[in-house]
């Protein structure tokens, strides 16, 4: 069962921007009512979800399966965020695209020997944005991952892509690589 | 601006009428047109090419059959190619995407009612909307002694993947034995009842099968001569017993008398369910990907998965099995498999309990025992972004074929870079097999090479004269062309049926290479 945790998002509750940052968008923006799913499936997922508060996707999905469905239908969220292995992202994506949708962002994280990549896909202002807090957080990707669906407004629907690389290491019990992904609800 | 493409039949103008048309019928929100927001939900998520080669014109949902019959009128008169699908989600050959770009999606999921649930006669009548879980968590809110036989991800269609020719792993696996009953709107908009529910007062339309005259369901599987509506579905009634069981074997070349052995016992049903052989890496993928044991080029080497098959405590070959009955019937049965077994050096034996932490064993001992789940999924994670597209030949069952058909999968595999990641099954009399090609779907390289490596192997199996029962969208063509004895009469008679029943080509165009006349490279 999904566990309903959910948050409304707000500037002042992500870690990360400036307190300028913070008020314009603050000033900006009705709270936005934010499904975050994750996995226990390694430490990144884990450290993930310490940032926010993730329901999780258990090894075999079915259990999600059915209140994923409803709520994508009864388009209760303006945002469904998550971090997880591809599997568990195409089950997700199938119930957000036949509820109408669409997908915002897109990051591919894989690890290597010398480190990780991240492949981004996402409007030019999240990209900028992510690709700089990457870098400032360093080996804490999923911090940086963490703050996207506050980033920017989602309107602009021009996707673009981006490679970045960080330092990091490749847990021997991880999977070696995790998506991140944004859905957005079409305006109606 | 839309980069759309249009059904190749149509001018802009006639489509963007004909939409207009559909929505007089469904309204505004059952007509999907927009390509960002809607018809994303249309693609195979897994396709080795491109999105654009298979992406439609439209998507429409209707509720209800005469809904259906009114899209038919308006397919009919501006030649719309519907393409129609239950659920969508029968990926690995295709999904919900259609044959060819400009399409229009004929969604039937909203028609998702479970009509009736025959617990004395062991039966369901459903629409194509209904999926295993959805039956599933109907007869458990009933307290049915009913069991279904779910297809390994639980979210498909029961009657999509019957008319799949889609197969379970309960006594009751093979989908469209088991089915009875089914109604179907042709392309004229007649509605047909087929065997006894031809009858206006028919009472047994669930269960004889026959009727009165030919056979027709199967004209309806595989096929694009009539949208299937309705199905009736026989259900296993709840066994007194149930005991699955797994039995490990550590050398690749135990497949040869693991075959052997399980095929008699297959047809003097003492296994009495299509049990399976799992290859190493199938079984793996549960709990570890690729990149723990190997970070280099192409195919896990042996001595990587000598290493999993160790730390996991699996076989190179791991045998799924289930014992159903009185106790007394399992016992003695189990005395005979048993013997059978230990006669393969090294076999090891494990069942309910024996393994507490292994997911592959707890998703199968589920699926034996019919209840659905998405476990299968995993194995998408052997490689980074995995998607897969799935080759299934039929060959006799005796472990002389299984071992060629490994070692030509396993081969070419490897030739082209991929891991060798299959099963089979051995069905009433034949040896299933599935090899899953598993590549990294954000890897143009890698999708081209699969695409490639798939058409090899089918090219290398006709020529040995095995048959594949299933095909991806990309390859019903060249599958198709392997049925070819006597000049190919079997598609031209095909043909001929398609031009009989649907004389405009609106159905499913292409699908398994039956293509309507004015679309036939004669």
């Amino acid at each position: 069962m999904l566990s309903r945790r959910v948050f409304l998002l707000s500037a002042f509750a992500m870690p990360g921007l400036s307190m300028l940052q913070r008020m314009t968008m603050a000033s900006e923006r009705e709270p936005a009512k934010v499904l975050v799913l994750s996995e226990n499936s390694c430490a990144d997922t884990q450290v993930f979800s310490s940032y926010l508060p993730a329901t999780q996707i258990e090894a075999d999905p079915s259990s999600i399966l059915q209140d994923l469905d409803n709520s994508f239908r009864q388009r209760e969220y303006e945002f469904v965020f998550g971090l997880s292995r591809d599997s568990n992202f195409v089950v997700v994506e199938q119930y957000a695209q036949s509820s109408s949708y669409s997908l915002a962002y897109h990051g591919v994280h894989k690890y290597d020997v010398d480190g990780m990549s991240h492949s981004l896909k996402g409007n030019k202002e999240v990209l900028e944005s992510v690709s700089t807090q990457l870098v400032k957080t360093a080996g804490h990707w999923t911090r940086a991952i963490s703050q996207i669906p506050a980033l920017s407004n989602y309107q602009d629907r021009q996707l673009c892509s981006r490679l970045s690389n960080t330092v990091g290491s490749c847990s021997a019990e991880g999977p070696g690589q995790l998506v991140s992904w944004l859905f957005i609800r079409k305006q109606t | 601006m839309t980069t759309k493409p249009l059904p190749d039949s149509l001018s802009r103008e006639q489509f963007e009428q004909a939409v207009a048309e559909l929505r007089e019928v469904l309204g505004q929100d059952r007509v999907f047109t927009d390509d960002v927001n809607e018809l994303r939900a249309y693609r195979d998520v897994y396709a080795t090419t491109a999105d654009d080669l298979h992406m439609p014109s439209a998507a429409i949902a209707p509720e209800s059959v005469e809904e259906i019959q009114k899209i038919l009128k308006i397919a009919r008169k501006y030649i719309v190619p519907l393409w129609t699908i239950s659920t969508g989600k029968n990926f690995a050959y295709g999904g919900p995407a259609p044959r060819k770009a400009g399409y229009v999606v004929l969604d039937l999921k909203r028609m998702n009612r479970i009509i009736e649930v025959n617990e004395k006669y062991g039966y369901a009548v459903v629409e194509p909307g209904v999926s295993y879980f959805d039956l599933y968590n109907y007869l458990q809110a009933k307290n049915s002694k009913l069991w279904i036989d779910p297809a390994a991800p639980g979210w498909g269609s029961v009657l999509g993947n019957l008319t799949e020719h889609g197969a379970g792993y309960t006594p009751y696996g093979d989908h469209f034995l088991m089915n009875c009953g089914m109604q179907v709107v042709l392309a004229d908009g007649t509605v047909v009842e087929t065997g006894m529910g031809s009858s206006a007062q028919s009472n047994t339309t669930h269960l004889h099968k026959y009727g009165h005259g030919p056979v027709v369901e199967g004209l309806f599987t595989q096929s694009n001569f009539g949208i299937v509506t309705k199905i009736g579905i026989w259900l296993m009634p709840e066994p007194p017993g149930y005991r699955p069981y797994m039995v490990t074997f550590p050398r690749e070349e135990d497949l040869y008398q693991i075959t052997e052995i399980v095929a008699p016992l297959r047809l003097n049903m003492l296994i009495p369910n299509a049990a399976t052989t799992v290859g190493l890496i199938w079984d793996a993928c549960q709990r570890v990907t690729k990149k723990q044991y190997y970070q280099g080029k192409g195919p896990a080497p042996p001595s990587a998965l000598k290493k999993i098959a160790k730390d996991l405590d699996i076989g190179m070959w791991n045998f799924y099995g289930a014992l159903y009955g009185p106790p007394p019937m399992m016992d003695n049965n189990w005395k005979i498999l048993e013997e059978a077994f230990r006669s393969i050096p090294g076999a090891k034996f494990y069942f309910e309990g024996d393994r507490p932490n292994d997911p592959a064993w707890k998703y199968r001992a589920q699926l034996m025992q019919g209840i659905p789940n998405m476990a299968e999924f995993s194995i998408m994670n052997w490689v980074g972004s995995g998607a897969h597209i799935d080759f299934a030949p039929r060959s006799p069952a005796t472990g002389e074929d299984a071992m060629n058909q490994f070692t030509i999968i396993r081969d070419r595999a490897h030739e082209y870079g991929f891991d060798y990641i299959g099963e089979f099954l051995v069905g009433w009399r034949e040896l299933l097999d599935v090899f899953m090609l598993v590549f990294d779907r954000t890897d143009e390289e890698e999708r081209r090479r699969a695409h490639e490596c798939f058409g090899k192997l089918i090219e290398d199996h006709a020529k040995q004269g095995y048959g594949e029962y299933r095909a991806h969208l990309d390859f019903m063509d060249q599958i198709a062309a392997t049925y070819n004895w006597n000049d190919g009469a079997l598609w031209r008679m095909h043909h001929q049926i398609k031009d009989a029943l649907d004389p405009d080509g609106i159905l499913s165009p292409g699908k398994m290479a039956i293509w309507p006349k004015r679309l036939r490279k004669e």
